[in-house]
């Protein structure tokens, strides 16, 4: 009883000399500096991550801004992709630009005789000129012009419509079609999202993912994605100071990547991707005809010419389209038109890319930098449609634009560097039937190349893609 | 700077708050981890790694329930043990000196040992020995509490209390003989 007491006591007087000296300073108990530097320095990276995080929400939510409000913000800025060319100066600039004005064999009927008439080229018939009126030129007339000089082929179709309610309607219900496909392409994806909802739940897939990551350094994570890109870019021919425009351009991409794990944070990669660039840019617009402002080509027919700056590698592909004859028109006519244009091209490429990965939560945050070798696989396809509306009657036109023999614009099999930069989120999740873990990731990215569209330009072409790709990785065991 | 504000700060991340928590904490965790480890070296790691626990799970204090300091003990006395755990067995077994009857009954002989003295003595048992003693004499867990939370029978950690003691009562009387020959000489 004696010893416990004495024992009791002991412990007891530790007790109270230690509590006692527990907030004296000596040299002996402060620990070294080393040791905040090592907490802040855990700190620090904590921080970082944050920042990494707000930055990435910011950019996340900017990419689906873009998407959603690309049009808007291009107009409240002022970044239009169309400039219109002082009419009086058209055919000075033909003459000093050699550009080629194709005679085909007019569409034009007499007012008198056809106006309710649907032509084709099969239809077409030639006319004679009108009195005190040279020989009138192909009355809708296309041409691929400016800069370069670049000769040009047209295939032209004509079609004149009556305005019927019928024909109208053709116009009007297309978009519906679209969304109806649209809706049918996401059925599948809903049993697939269920399921992943039910897999975020479950910490172990996560915690089994990093741990994964962590241990199996050397191994490798293979990737399937698509993406869809809107682009920024410069005004690459003028020699002022470049100028920043947003086009209203989609590109389609799938690619399929490996990656190799260094670490737990550091992986590099490669792979393959397909890229198919389409540059859109539609028109709508009024203008009130007015004699005294009247351009006439040599042929009598009204000329309403519009340049297009196309972006990114068709850049030196400026056209002009002339769009209204003067004989189908009357003074004070108010002409709505409309032109669609799309031009198309695609590439096969191939990135080499470094990844940076941290774990946030259930998610996997990631930054990715590296460069894209790209190769172009196909020709250039250009499609016009134009329409135009008055003395209640429709004009519906198209034409193809083709790059002539010798064009240096766009030439199959070009070879352009990009760089990329993206940040990303990867969700792990795991099937039943397969021990392998996976992840959905979502990517939204920047991207920027720089290339020489045609020999002799001065400054190559710049071009800034923001977008996302999304995705599924497996990482092999 | 008020405990709570400072807490707010460091929970969204102010650096300047956050070493100001380290500074004020600092000591005291460190005698902690000192008692806990047995080198120096080892209690410094566990102060770093705490530390870093502590900003990283702030969010999970509760002002209510506990203050910060009690907190913060549990949080760095988790972490010793997990450090414990994952470079040896805690528990082993060790013989000790029979019982010898320490002298000294009155608190003189411990006014003559530092505190350093006595980290030192505390650190220099057996681990099994010197967890039990800290949790159970230092920070008033139960034995049920301390055999729950070392995976070791009550027996278990009673009988370690009391090999502790015994080891800590042999090394005080030592040092006090120690400290008694010098200051006879």
């Amino acid at each position: 009883m004696k010893n416990e007491n004495q024992q009791d006591r002991i412990g007891e007087i530790f007790a109270q000399k230690l509590e006692a000296a527990s907030s004296e300073k000596a040299l002996w108990s402060t620990p070294s500096e080393a040791i905040w530097l090592g907490v802040n320095a855990e700190l620090r990276k904590k921080r970082r991550e944050r920042r990494l995080l707000v930055l990435f929400l910011f950019l996340f939510g900017l990419m689906i801004g873009f998407f959603l409000f690309g049009n808007q913000v291009m107009e409240w800025f002022g970044w239009e992709t169309k400039k219109e060319i002082p009419i009086a100066n058209i055919e000075q600039q033909r003459a000093k630009e050699n550009l080629l004005i194709l005679d085909s064999q007019s569409s034009r009927e007499n007012e008198e005789t056809n106006q309710n008439a649907v032509l084709d080229n099969s239809a077409m018939t030639p006319t004679a000129p009108p009195p005190n009126v040279p020989k009138q030129k192909n009355l809708f007339q296309g041409a691929l012009a400016s800069s370069n000089l670049l000769p040009l082929n047209v295939n032209e179709t004509e079609e004149r419509l009556e305005k019927q309610a019928s024909e109208i309607t053709v116009f009007e219900t297309t978009p519906p079609e679209k969304e109806e496909m649209f809706e049918a392409q996401f059925e599948p994806i809903t049993n697939l999202q269920s399921d992943v909802i039910a897999l975020l739940e479950n910490d172990e897939i996560v915690s089994n993912f990093e741990e994964k990551i962590i241990k199996q350094r050397g191994t490798w994570i293979i990737e399937a994605s698509s993406g869809l890109y809107n682009s920024l870019r410069r005004y690459p021919i003028s020699t002022e100071e470049l100028e920043l425009e947003i086009t209203p351009t989609s590109t389609w991409t799938f690619a399929a990547n490996a990656e190799k794990i260094i670490n737990k944070n550091w992986s590099v990669g490669t792979g393959i991707g397909y890229r198919a660039a389409e540059f859109d840019a539609n028109y709508d617009l009024n203008f009130m005809y007015s004699k005294a402002e009247e351009s006439r080509s040599p042929d009598g027919g009204f000329e309403k010419a519009y340049r297009h700056t196309l972006p990114s590698l068709l850049a030196p592909l400026d056209a002009e389209f002339i769009l209204v004859r003067s004989t189908d028109i009357a003074e004070g006519e108010d002409i709505p038109l409309s032109l669609e244009l799309s031009h198309g091209i695609q590439h096969l490429n191939i990135p080499l890319y470094t990844k940076y990965r941290i774990h946030f939560k259930k998610l996997f945050l990631y930054a990715k930098v590296g460069v894209t070798g790209n190769w172009l696989i196909s020709d250039l396809n250009t499609n016009h449609k134009g329409t135009e509306s008055h003395h209640d009657a429709i004009h519906s036109r198209s034409s193809n634009f083709d790059v002539a023999d010798g064009s240096k614009a766009i030439v199959k099999n070009d070879f352009s560097l990009s760089y990329l930069s993206s940040i990303g989120l990867q969700v792990p999740f795991s099937f039943s039937f397969t021990e392998n873990t996976h992840y959905l990731f979502l990517e939204p990215t920047f991207t920027g190349e720089i290339i020489s569209t045609y020999p002799d330009a001065a400054t190559g072409d710049k071009i800034i893609n923001l977008g996302g790709q999304i995705g599924v990785g497996i990482l092999l065991e | 700077m008020r405990e709570d504000k400072i807490i707010h700060a460091c929970l969204r991340g102010k650096a300047r708050a956050q070493r100001t928590l380290y500074e004020q904490y600092r000591t005291p965790m460190f005698l902690l981890c000192l008692r806990y480890m047995p080198t120096r070296e080892d209690a410094e790691d566990v102060l770093q790694e705490g530390f870093i626990k502590v900003f990283r799970d702030l969010k999970q204090f509760d002002a209510k329930k506990a203050k910060l300091k009690t907190w913060m003990n549990r949080v760095f006395i988790n972490t010793a043990l997990e450090h414990l755990r994952s470079k040896k067995k805690i528990f082993k077994t060790e013989e000790i000196e029979p019982y010898q009857e320490l002298q000294v009954t009155n608190d003189e002989i411990f006014s003559k040992l530092s505190v350093q003295e006595l980290v030192k003595m505390i650190s220099s048992l057996p681990t099994g020995y010197r967890l039990v003693f800290n949790m159970y004499v230092m920070e008033g867990y139960t034995h049920k509490e301390i055999a729950e939370s070392l995976k070791i029978s009550v027996n278990t950690s009673k009988s370690q209390l009391f090999k502790a003691k015994a080891m800590l009562r042999k090394q005080v009387k030592s040092a006090y003989s120690l400290a008694e020959t010098a200051y006879e000489k």
